[in-house]
């Protein structure tokens, strides 16, 4: 999942960066406007200051002008009562009072200029003008009443220049306030704005995430069910290739086999050269076991179905399952729930449930517990889709063993044949492969779940089958006659087996001829009309094929019994080819004495009036 | 995000169009000129269209005179634009502050001083407004700033509630009808506009000794000279500075300020209105809609 983290983790990358260059670009603008605002109080102090010192000097000016007044209108009286009492007034004069408005005129004109204040001109060129008709009155012989005048007028200006500084300071205020407000809450709406975007963007990480999360375990269930498709696939391909060579081999096993035997049956108890010939035949039977144990991995139709309970099937293994199992293994069964009839093999079941017990031994070194439990389970259309196999009713049998597990890679290859992990001589690594062959052709599923050292648990599910139980088991056949004296016909394309059938069958009693293809056997079919009593004839042969053969023979020999042998698997064998002939087929290798049994059998159903028997499978071969 | 990017762009963009003038600059072809009616339009012609006449000449703008028929009018005729300077009275400023944003430009030199008067038949010897306690008090018109508005916001500020503390409060039509009522003992106390009331005993319409000045109220502004907060100040400062250059030593202008009844006009501010504005708003003559 970290590596699936990883592939989208670009998404995330690019989400944070997006969300640091907002974040950044917030900080940069409230830092910015911080400044700005300071930038405008800095400005707008230093206004601040043009006006009080602006106002200072125009209060100056108007006490200035009160105190003109007295002394313009009150020293003539002052003069006139120093003059009565002859005592000089020592209060400044007129004039000095003047000069110092003229200076007070000049530096307010001064504090203008630096400053700028443009609006201000022309009140205070009033405040000069009027400033100077008073001092020309003042210093003249003007009427009073003309002084009086100008000095209003210029009290007036000057308290009009006051006013328009206190003013435009007011205003200042105004819009010092006005940016004091509106940047806290342009910040906060700043701020408001980031954490509604952060908590945005959190919610937006969280909805991605699960969709990635979402998409991740979709993205391992496809690439799951594209590895069982291709592990399936494999597994049919490997299938196709060994059912091929499984045929070759049983044609030589076949001829070794009924050779060895033949020739085993000419010696003497005490002829030297037995005990060669035995380890001939020990070692063909040895090649003949394994290439069934390959067929039942390559040709899991060709088996003999029979509708069956589970339950009873372990039950009954338990004893012959302790046998096999070593004593520091303890074998749990848990097969006693009444589960629904499945449609199976029974033998090859036996066969899974002991490979599938044979390996959890092995998987147990040190001990442990087996654990076979069989009960109902029902797949939905979900699970069956995510589990890749159909949905419906199972009987599911679970074999759990607590041994060394296995890790994702041998998992992945437990079903290949030939792949073991045991040591060299220990295991065949066919026993899994031959398992999923039989579970395969149950209409079963098989799955495996381990971990290196925690054990490891096969869980099957074999479809429930809605006919009923047979009541009836396998027949156990009495021992059987097979040798005789009827006429038997062998059309056989390989010239060793053909040998063979031919020797092995005389050596019973019987008169044979053979035929290398269906042509000659059609031709001895002519030649001796009425006089075959069985033809024994492959199945798969260049020319016309086997099921041609004994159409066209049935009608030259009505009486003559029909067994069709072949070495080939039900997937290659056309059986509708030959279905409604009710020929019986024997598989190869097989031994002469069973070809003799089945001979003997197909005969004695025909005397005994029921003629030809349904076709079906015969022999140990065939199983 | 790149909305959201875009948002923030825009907000320093918006907050600058919040602070900065609205759409549409002001660039009257004419000043519209407004004033009070507060007499006949004939009088109103003599009285202003001088005025008129000087402003055009010292801003060589285009200045016109627009008589409104009452003072709603005059209200909505500014509220609409229709109106560009306006001469106010006290509380109508203040709702076409409220209404408009009305901004103060200049006043008179004695508008900045108005007062009001208590008045009380010239015999009485009661020295206190609280001595009239229990009896009945008169004040002018219920809009009138000088004779209603104003006395009753100082006479709040006094801790003296009007309806409680007398036993009936009346409102007279005019500031000469309250004066007459007092003289006439009609009521035992009175509010009038102290220049009016100087008016009066002026002009022999009291007697001497017939109404005596109990007290008076601090100064507050009344009339006052306001624009439109849209007007730019290229408009404004001509304008304020002909108002201010009206100089009493030129006898052409010494004419026009004595009708206009100023000295002079100085700046006005709106903090001269802080009285009038708490006053209006406690009777709920005016909204709150500035915000102020």
């Amino acid at each position: 999942m970290s590596a699936d983290t990883e592939k989208y983790g670009y998404i995330f990358r690019y989400i944070y960066a997006m969300v640091g260059i907002v974040l950044l670009g917030a900080a940069t603008v409230i830092v910015a406007l911080v400044k700005v605002q300071q930038s405008d109080r800095d400005a707008l102090d230093r206004i601040a200051y043009f006006h009080i010192r602006s106002t200072t000097l125009a209060e100056q000016l108007r006490i200035e002008t009160d105190s003109l007044a007295g002394l313009l209108f009150e020293e003539d009286r002052a003069e006139d009562t120093a003059s009565i009492a002859g005592v000089r007034q020592t209060r400044p004069g007129a004039s000095a009072t003047l000069q110092t408005m003229a200076l007070k005129v000049s530096r307010l004109a001064d504090l203008q200029a630096s400053y700028g204040g443009a609006e201000f001109a022309a009140t205070l060129q009033r405040i000069e003008d009027h400033l100077a008709a008073v001092t020309r009155l003042a210093g003249g012989d003007a009427e009073q009443g003309l002084v009086r005048d100008a000095l209003a007028v210029l009290e007036l200006a000057i308290l009009q220049f006051y006013r328009q500084h206190v003013v435009a300071e007011e205003l200042l205020i105004a819009q010092l306030e006005k940016t004091s407000e509106h940047l806290p809450p342009l910040i906060g709406f700043i701020v408001a704005i980031l954490v509604i975007c952060g908590v945005a963007a959190w919610l937006a990480i969280r909805m991605l995430k699960r969709s990635i999360d979402r998409r991740m375990l979709v993205e391992q269930a496809l690439a799951d069910s594209q590895q069982r498709v291709y592990q399936m696939q494999k597994l049919d391909a490997l299938g196709l290739l060994v059912g091929g060579i499984a045929h070759d081999f049983n044609n030589l096993l076949t001829a070794i086999l009924g050779q060895t035997s033949l020739m085993l049956d000419d010696r003497p108890e005490d002829d030297d050269t037995r005990e060669g010939l035995q380890d001939i035949q020990e070692a063909a039977t040895h090649a003949a076991d394994l290439t069934r144990q390959l067929l039942a991995f390559s040709r899991p139709q060709d088996q003999e179905l029979r509708v069956l309970d589970l339950t009873d099937l372990v039950n009954g293994m338990t004893g012959m399952l302790r046998r096999v199992l070593r004593e520091s293994i303890e074998l749990q069964v848990r097969a006693d729930v009444p589960v629904d009839p499945i449609e199976a093999d029974e033998t090859q079941l036996q066969q899974v449930i002991l490979n599938l017990a044979i390996n959890a031994g092995d998987a147990m070194p040190k001990g442990g517990t087996l654990t076979i439990s069989v009960d109902n389970t029902q797949v939905s259309a979900a699970e069956a889709t995510d589990a890749g196999i159909p949905a419906g009713r199972f009987v599911r049998m679970v074999v759990a063993d607590t041994g060394v597990g296995m890790d994702a890679d041998t998992q992945q290859r437990a079903f290949e044949p030939f792949f073991t992990t045991k040591t060299r001589g220990r295991g065949t690594g066919l026993g899994l492969s031959t398992v999923h062959g039989i579970v395969g052709a149950a209409n079963g599923h098989i799955s495996i779940t381990s971990r290196p050292d925690a054990g490891s648990v096969f869980d099957i599910r074999i479809p429930v089958s809605e006919k009923r139980i047979d009541a009836t088991g396998s027949e156990q056949r009495p021992e059987e006659e097979i040798g005789g004296s009827e006429f038997v016909l062998v059309v056989e394309d390989e010239a060793q087996i053909r040998t063979f059938l031919q020797y092995g069958l005389r050596r019973l009693g019987y008169r044979v001829v053979a035929a290398p293809d269906a042509d000659a056997g059609l031709d001895v079919c002519e030649k001796e009309r009425g006089r075959i009593d069985a033809i024994v004839s492959d199945l798969i042969m260049p020319g016309k094929n086997g099921a041609e053969f004994m159409r066209e023979a049935s009608r030259l020999q009505p009486d003559a019994v029909g067994i069709f042998i072949s070495g080939y698997t039900d997937d290659i064998i056309d059986r509708d080819g030959f279905e409604d002939l009710g020929v019986p087929l024997l598989r190869k290798p097989f031994d002469i004495r069973e070809l003799a049994s089945l001979i003997r059998r197909e005969l004695a159903a025909r005397d005994s009036g029921g003629g030809r028997r349904s076709r079906r499978s015969a022999g140990p071969g065939a199983g | 995000m790149r909305r959201f990017l875009v948002l923030l762009l825009l907000i320093p963009a918006l907050s600058g169009c919040a602070d900065g003038d609205p759409p549409g600059a002001y660039l009257p072809a004419t000043i519209r000129l407004g004033v009070l009616p507060d007499q006949s339009a004939y009088r109103l012609r003599a009285r202003y269209l001088p005025l008129v006449s000087y402003l055009a000449a010292a801003t060589s703008l285009d200045v016109e005179l627009v008589l409104s028929n009452d003072y709603p009018e005059l209200l909505d005729q500014f509220a609409a634009g229709e109106l560009d300077i306006v001469n106010f009275g006290g509380l109508t400023f203040t709702q076409a502050e409220a209404r408009s944003g009305a901004d103060p430009l200049v006043t008179r030199d004695t508008d900045l001083a108005f007062t009001s008067c208590y008045i009380v038949p010239g015999p009485d010897t009661r020295s206190s407004i609280r001595d009239f306690a229990g009896e009945v008090f008169a004040f002018g018109p219920r809009l009138s700033t000088s004779g209603h508005l104003m006395p009753r916001h100082f006479l709040g500020l006094a801790g003296i509630d009007p309806e409680k503390t007398f036993s009936a409060v009346r409102y007279s039509n005019g500031h000469d009808h309250t004066a007459a009522w007092v003289r006439d003992g009609e009521v035992a106390i009175g509010a009038v506009n102290c220049v009016i009331l100087e008016a009066l005993l002026r002009d022999r319409r009291l007697g001497p000794g017939e109404i005596r000045v109990l007290e008076t109220t601090p100064t507050y502004a009344n009339y006052v000279w306001a624009v439109q907060p849209s007007m730019p100040e290229d408009i404004r400062t001509p304008l304020r500075d002909a108002f201010l250059a009206l100089d009493a030593t030129v006898p052409e202008q010494r004419d026009l300020l004595r009708s206009l009844g100023a000295n002079g006009y100085l700046p006005a501010a709106r903090s001269d209105f802080d009285g009038i504005r708490l006053a209006a708003r406690a009777l709920g003559l005016v909204e709150r809609a500035d915000g102020k």
